[in-house]
């Protein structure tokens, strides 16, 4: 991620990067702060209708990098407009979250839940607090609630995911990794995560798995590259555990990822000059020993 | 199949469909001027017409999605494939507050003390 000093771009090069950022839900908090306070506040008028969603990120980003004082300006501007909004009760929920109330966080989102039954958002924020008090199996059993009502809430399932790879429940993560490649068969994140659960499992049956997931991904997008590691070291593992014939796909399997790895780092030195032959000679020396192994 | 000749005969398909088209077109027309001057109803054009068209139709079509070059797959995810486990593996519903950022705060140190 390349550093760039956010306080000199022009406005509008600042608004369409909040924007960006907004709807990739890219958290860079003290870069949306810092372009929101030299950049755009200066002329808040000219943002027109997205002042006020421009205002409910900045307060996020604000509250994220302990900036208190951005967002109580925010919070203040937001309330002046929309004076009865469940959306700003919300953020001023979260800020008490950020300054540590989380009893009188709960109790605002138990009368906005209780004011609004079908917004899911009170319920994940709940479930966020109870994460942010460390409190992981109540968290996770509030989330699994949460999901029987609204099931295909990608975000939930994503979070949820995480929650159990805390606790090293991988088979469960896996589950959840499962309803999202469900939800976005084409996302090759979703796909080699889910293989990398898989893989940690261990077991012959899950790395064959791991292995076809690692494969999939690798085929929908050639550049990940930590797919191609996984379709290698899965391979590798594989031919350990195998003889005769599979250990052959195994290894031509193998060799293909290998070729691609070097492609990559071939065509990242040429674009960018950066001097990547070590990776390049550890990627060679990796496959002429899983050579050596499955020949002996 | 040797690049160069094989699009260079597909061209000239895709020409030589075109010129037929227009002649079919013309013919047509020189058709219903004819009928026009000799008086007779005019119902349907005469099946060589119709042939000509349709033969000439079909060898449009293919010559210019060869010449248009390979099929590509459709991807679902262009948008996707250029983004990190960053962006995607965020739950902006569910962020905390609770992490090391909180010591950027000029009231952290005030915290420290005994309570």
């Amino acid at each position: 991620m390349e550093v760039k000093d956010w306080t000199s771009v022009c406005f509008d090069e600042g608004r369409s990067t909040l924007r960006h950022w907004r709807e990739d839900h890219v958290r860079r908090p003290e870069e949306s702060v810092e372009l929101w306070e030299h950049v755009l506040s200066r002329r808040p008028s000219a943002l027109g209708d997205e002042l006020w969603v421009v205002y409910e990120q900045v307060c996020i980003a604000a509250l994220d990098c302990a900036r208190l004082d951005v967002a109580a300006e925010c919070m203040n501007a937001l309330q002046k407009k929309f004076p009865n909004s469940h959306r700003v009760l919300k953020l001023q929920a979260m800020r008490l979250e950020a300054m540590g109330r989380y009893d009188d966080a709960v109790g605002v989102y138990d009368t906005l839940t209780a004011r609004d039954e079908a917004n899911p958002s009170y319920r994940k924020r709940k479930v966020a607090v109870l994460k942010a008090q460390g409190k992981r199996t109540e968290a996770i059993r509030e989330l699994n609630d949460y999901l029987k009502k609204f099931l295909n809430d990608n975000e939930a399932w994503l979070e949820l995911s995480n929650l159990y790879l805390g606790e090293c429940e991988y088979a469960k993560a896996a589950h959840c990794l499962e309803e999202l490649i469900l939800a976005q068969p084409h996302n090759s994140l979703y796909l080699q995560r889910y293989a990398d659960v898989k893989y940690t499992l261990g077991g012959t049956d899950n790395v064959e798995q791991a292995k076809q997931y690692f494969l999939q991904a690798a085929k929908i997008n050639p550049n990940n590259m930590r797919a191609l590691y996984g379709l290698f070291f899965s391979c590798q593992w594989l031919v350990q555990k195998t003889t005769g014939q599979k250990r052959k796909e195994y290894v031509a399997l193998a060799s293909w990822a290998t070729d691609q790895l070097i492609d990559r780092f071939q065509m990242a030195a040429d674009e960018s000059s950066a001097h990547l032959d070590d990776q390049v000679k550890t990627v060679e020396q990796m496959f002429a020993a899983l050579k050596l192994f499955s020949s002996a | 199949m040797s690049g160069g000749s094989w699009s260079t005969l597909v061209r000239s398909l895709c020409f030589i469909g075109l010129i037929s088209l227009i002649h079919c077109a013309y013919s047509a027309a020189q058709h219903r001027s004819y009928l026009r001057l000799t008086e007779q109803e005019f119902t349907r054009l005469p099946a060589d017409i119709l042939l000509q068209t349709i033969v000439s139709l079909v060898l449009i079509c293919y010559s210019a999605a060869h010449v248009a070059g390979d099929f590509l797959p459709i991807r679902a995810d262009t948008q996707v494939r250029t983004k990190s486990w960053d962006t995607v593996g965020n739950c902006p519903s569910f962020y905390t507050f609770d992490h090391r950022a909180k010591s950027l705060s000029p009231y952290f140190a005030a915290d420290l003390r005994p309570q």
